[in-house]
């Protein structure tokens, strides 16, 4: 069952735990008014509001946290975190929850990581997005050729309307590497 | 010196002031009150109606004697007293001393304004000239300009300055020689010296020959404004009126929070038909802009849609407010009350919350008024707020999340913020002179268990500058704060103000009434035990009776849960036991009373040893208070007579029993009571991970006992966090209604969140499911944002079902006082006369007078204390003016007029025959007078003849 699963995946991994209990740590106080998700511009498009997936991460119902696409859903527009009558980094905790998603390796989330991992290799390489590279190499990655198949359409649109440069990928480290390497160190 | 009259300062003219003023000046002491704005008030010259009355009723704080000392009017128009002075529009330049030598100096805002301070600038440079004027005009000051140092002096001759700012180098004669020949004009100018910073030697040697200062070019405005505000203010300060007094209260209350300097606004200021509820207040007014109308600020239009916000500036971190401002919740429920009664064309109120803060004895029953009136309450918090597209036609869009999570919107033609309350400048800048404590957020912090003390001896407060604070523990405070002002007069030997008739007339006026000089204080708990130590230092005899074999109430089993209270229990019943003016009556209760109020003989009898009598009769003895009943002594000691002059009842409360049918006293099931009380004997091992339940507002808040009690909620936050702090892993969830942490007490519940306590709102009629058998207890209930059952297996549930006040009706009745609804003692005004019956001589106390934890006994006892010295340091009290007397002559005791008295203000003294009038019950009314049929019975200046004038000319019909 998917519970089980989720539990049991979370045990295997101690960092990502703590990385949850640190998440509840930081909307501890919250008090359930509803500002965040009020104020939020994506709320409609959740399957779930900010305020129940915090409720849900303070009442330790993880299969709840990662059964929703909230927090994939979260523009990081801050709005919640400058509304938020606890002072709760609201957006931060969103992120989080994306990174503990991503680790978990749940096949709901795969694509989805799978996506954010080429926009970023793409950024790394390039310092910004080659759109047609990014893209191809997330169908790439996807392994499925249903993906690439249902950008057709957008993609003879975009075409016709010549927004696809293709450029020859360049090898080597990346223009942004040392930006990158820096970042994670310090995460560490 | 010891024949000198003690004398207060009050700081603060706002409900807290006047109430403490009224108070000490009743006690015979003399007051100067001052007061920053040019109205004493307050606020509350601004409320048209409060809570939970919807009327006014301010004046019910004018005193009850020596009423003709006392401009009888409506105080939110003013005051005035004999023994106070007031002085408002003005500021406390200066306060220093002791106990008993306070030298203290002020100044009328009217003494010297800015305009009476004319500054001249001297340069040469016109630039320099014209910024300067601009910049000191701007702040009030008359400025004229000379470029040159030979017009300077002729300006100089003409009229006269306070402040000259000159150049140094000017062509003709230089800045140097004009400070001399200005000196020799006006010897008492001030004069600062602008200077480049090369020149800095020529100003140092200019201070010399006498300038006050300099300042260096190019300089920036605040310097040059700092330097003349300096100057002014040392100008001024000459004029300061000085004076000594013994003692200081500072009232000076709180502010409200500003919405449009918050980082959200909600478009306070920006969008119209946004207002704070101050402004609403006035609004709602028919004296307000609307007249008889409630309309749109700005189109005009009437009002139909009304939504209020509340927590705009409280409990947000992102304003810098963690508390609660604990008043604005009820405020709302006012104003959303008035709004929809009053005006029939309001068609929707809505009031906008995150928990309704109906802590209290009254203010629950309100909220539920309001409800059934039609005013809806959602608990939501709106974000922030954007004008509509065409907002004068639809109105202001209100988006918000409902609790399952749906995105609701409405439009409204009114959005009315209720902000919050905060420390003001003047506040900080006292308490820093004056070396105060306070708490992280500016208000000053009371010693504890010493209500109304601050670090400093001989300097006390009250009222909001204490925290947010609402009318009645303002005036509770005050009291109690007066009560401290007495000490400290008393043991400095200071003197009253004598009774002006009593030294005029001695002998002559045979209509005075006469108290026993004495107090009778029933219940040995805490309120009883501080009201009868306060009662007793003052120089009164005191009874204090107790129906058990011990004193100290509730506060026996309390004693741990609140840190210091085991010390000071013990310090209070060693002092009690130890004044050797308090007579202590243990296992005592009051069987009958004989006399006229204030001539009182109870008796007192010793406490039947019967079963049933512990267990019904005796709510405020606990059934584990650890100390088994003495049956030996006391036992067969005979009845008492006791004569007093006024009697306090502190009988306390207990509390309530659990009416909800509780499915098996299992194991696990405790009442908050037993929780503390098992928790305090280490009967519950808080080391290993516990799973605990607790279960707020267990019968309260609802039919039969609809009253908040005020001291659950905070309980229940400090059990979890003693859990949590035993075993982090502890697993604790609160089931809660609203939480009721008023004020500072907000801390704690954010406290308890962070510590991870889960709370779980319900509503009446869904109450999460306890069920309970040998294994433990389980519950069920479903979350309101999760929307999921859930279900916990809890080692214990903790039911919080609040207090039961223990006070008998027949006892209120025996002195002619009377319960209240929810069973508390009856006061004449809930907001007013908080600690009061209709008759002054009756006072009460502690919990049986209202839910409340043990600051706010202590605050009510000295309260009570502080009316009962002041009755008891009269002795004899005389009709004025605006009570009944009796023309003896035309009387022929036919005792009509004391049927008719509604207040049971008129009786015939037994010794000389007569009918008398007790000035402390009569309220004027006139139905004596009325009622008498040969024209005994009057009231001064309103007598028959100008009545029967005044009705015929206002029919218009000649005589």
């Amino acid at each position: 069952m998917h519970l089980t699963d989720i539990r049991e995946k979370l045990a295997a991994r101690p960092d990502l735990t703590r990385q949850l209990a640190q998440v509840k740590e930081q909307v501890a106080t919250c008090i359930q008014c509803g500002t965040c998700s009020g104020s939020c511009p994506n709320a409609g498009f959740m399957d779930m509001t900010p305020r129940r997936m915090w409720r849900a991460v303070l009442t330790d119902r993880v299969d709840m946290v990662f059964s929703s696409q909230t927090f994939m859903l979260c523009a990081s527009c801050y709005v919640c975190t400058l509304r938020c009558p606890r002072g709760l980094p609201l957006t931060g905790a969103m992120a989080e929850l994306k990174q503990v998603a991503f680790g978990l390796n749940l096949d709901r989330f795969k694509r989805s990581t799978l996506f954010y991992k080429a926009f970023m290799d793409n950024i790394r390489q390039y310092g910004r997005v080659r759109e047609t590279e990014m893209m191809a190499r997330y169908f790439l990655a996807v392994k499925d050729p249903r993906v690439p198949m249902s950008y057709t359409g957008m993609g003879i649109k975009l075409m016709a309307k010549h927004k696809l440069h293709p450029h020859l990928p360049t090898w080597g480290p990346g223009r942004l590497a040392p930006l990158f390497d820096r970042a994670k160190q310090q995460e560490r | 010196m010891t024949d000198q009259i003690g004398k207060t300062l009050v700081i603060g003219g706002g409900i807290s002031g006047i109430r403490a003023s009224l108070d000490l000046a009743q006690a015979g002491y003399q007051v100067l009150l001052l007061e920053q704005s040019d109205r004493v008030g307050g606020l509350l010259s601004q409320l048209d109606t409060q809570f939970p009355t919807s009327t006014c009723g301010m004046c019910r704080m004018l005193p009850m004697m020596e009423r003709d000392r006392v401009d009888q009017q409506c105080l939110r128009r003013g005051l005035s007293h004999d023994n106070i002075e007031i002085c408002v529009s003005t500021d406390l330049i200066s306060l220093k001393g002791d106990p008993g030598n306070f030298s203290v100096s002020f100044l009328s805002q009217t003494d010297g304004g800015r305009d009476d301070c004319p500054v001249l600038v001297v340069d040469d440079e016109k630039i320099v000239r014209d910024s300067m004027k601009e910049w000191l005009s701007e702040e009030g000051y008359p400025v004229q300009t000379a470029d040159s140092a030979a017009e300077a002096l002729n300006l100089l001759a003409e009229g006269s300055f306070k402040v000259m700012l000159t150049d140094i180098k000017m062509p003709g004669m230089d800045g140097v020689t004009l400070l001399t020949r200005a000196k020799e004009i006006q010897p008492d100018l001030a004069v600062v010296m602008m200077t480049a910073y090369a020149a800095v030697d020529t100003a140092v040697e200019a201070m010399k020959q006498g300038a006050l200062d300099y300042l260096v070019k190019p300089f920036d405005p605040d310097a040059v404004l700092q330097m003349v505000d300096r100057i002014f203010k040392d100008a001024v300060a000459e004029n300061a009126r000085k004076d000594t007094v013994d003692a200081v209260i500072l009232a000076s209350g709180a502010t409200f929070f500003q919405p449009n300097l918050g980082i959200n606004p909600y478009g306070y200021g920006r969008i119209p038909g946004v207002v704070t509820n101050l402004e609403f207040e006035r609004m709602l007014s028919h004296a307000g802009p609307g007249g008889m109308d409630l309309v749109h600020p700005v189109t005009g239009r009437p009002v139909t849609r009304i939504a209020w916000f509340q927590c705009v500036g409280s409990r947000d971190i992102q304003t810098g407010t963690p508390f609660c401002s604990s008043t604005c919740c009820m405020i709302s429920v006012k104003q959303s009350l008035l709004a929809k009664t009053m005006y029939p064309q309001v068609t929707e109120a809505c009031v906008f919350y995150m928990d309704l803060r109906t802590w209290g004895k009254a203010s629950d029953d309100y909220a539920r008024q309001a409800k059934k009136a039609g005013v809806r309450f959602v608990r939501a918090r709106v974000h922030s707020l954007a004008p509509g597209l065409k907002e004068n036609d639809t109105g202001i869009p209100v988006v918000w999340l409902d609790p399952s999570g749906d995105r609701r919107e409405s439009l409204f033609d009114l959005v009315v913020l209720a902000p919050g309350q905060h420390p003001d400048a003047f506040l900080s800048g006292f308490a820093k002179d004056q070396e105060l404590t306070t708490d992280d957020w500016g208000f000053v912090r009371p010693e504890p268990f010493l209500s109304g003390h601050t670090n400093r001896p001989g300097i006390f407060v009250c009222g909001g500058a204490t925290g947010p604070r609402d009318i009645h523990d303002s005036v509770t405070g005050a009291s109690a704060a007066a009560l401290s002002a007495m000490q400290v007069m008393a043991s400095a030997g200071r003197q009253t103000v004598q009774n002006p008739e009593k030294t005029e007339s001695t002998g002559l006026r045979s209509d005075g009434v006469s108290l026993f000089p004495g107090a009778l204080v029933i219940g040995g708990g805490i309120a009883g035990m501080a009201a009868a130590l306060a009662i007793a230092d003052q120089g009164f005899d005191v009874d204090l009776v107790e129906k058990t074999d011990h004193l100290g109430g509730n506060l026996v089993w309390l004693q741990t849960a609140i840190e210091g209270a085991g010390s000071f229990l013990e310090e209070q019943t060693a002092a009690v036991q130890g004044h050797d003016r308090i007579r202590i009556h243990t296992r005592t209760c009051v069987a009958d009373t004989m006399g006229r109020p204030g001539q009182w003989n109870t008796r007192l009898t010793p406490v039947k040893d019967t079963a049933e009598n512990t267990d019904a009769d005796r709510p405020e003895q606990l059934a584990e208070n650890g100390s088994p009943p003495d049956k030996s002594s006391g036992g067969k000691s005979p009845d008492v007579q006791v004569r007093h002059g006024v009697v306090v009842l502190a009988v306390g409360g207990a509390e309530a029993s659990p009416d909800r049918p509780l499915p098996d006293n299992g194991p696990g099931i405790y009442t908050q009571q037993q929780f503390q009380q098992a928790l305090d004997q280490d009967a519950i091992d808080t080391g290993s991970p516990l799973h605990v339940a607790m279960f707020q507002c267990q019968g309260s808040r609802e039919p039969g006992r609809d009253y908040c009690s005020r001291i659950c909620c905070p309980r229940s936050l400090d059990q979890a966090l003693r859990l949590k702090a035993g075993h982090p892993d502890s697993r604790v969830v609160i089931f809660y209604r609203d939480m009721m942490t008023p004020g500072l007490s907000e801390s704690a519940y954010t406290e308890a969140r962070k510590a991870g306590v889960v709370f779980v709102p319900y509503e009446p009629g869904n109450t999460p499911e306890l069920a309970a058998d040998n294994t433990g207890c389980r519950v069920n209930w479903t979350d309101p944002i999760l929307g999921r059952a859930m279900e916990m297996a809890a080692d214990y549930a903790v039911l919080a079902t609040g207090i039961q006040p223990g006070l008998s009706r027949d006892l209120a009745r025996l002195f002619g006082a009377d319960l209240d609804r929810s069973g508390f003692f009856d006061q004449a005004d809930i907001k007013w006369r908080p600690v009061e019956a209709m008759d002054p001589r009756v006072l009460a106390c502690g919990i049986c007078l209202e839910p409340g934890n043990l600051a706010l006994t202590l605050a009510s006892a000295r309260a009570a204390a502080a009316k009962a010295v002041s009755l008891l340091s009269r002795e004899t009290f005389f009709p004025g003016k605006d009570t009944a007397r009796v023309r003896s002559a035309f009387c022929s005791l036919c005792q009509i007029c004391i049927d008719a008295c509604p207040f049971n203000a008129r009786f015939i003294d037994p010794e000389t025959r007569t009918l008398k009038v007790d000035p402390l019950a009569c309220q004027g009314c006139g139905i004596c007078a009325a009622a008498c049929p040969s024209g005994a019975a009057v009231v001064t200046d309103r007598s028959l003849a100008p009545m029967i004038k005044t009705i015929h000319a206002v029919l218009n019909q000649p005589l």
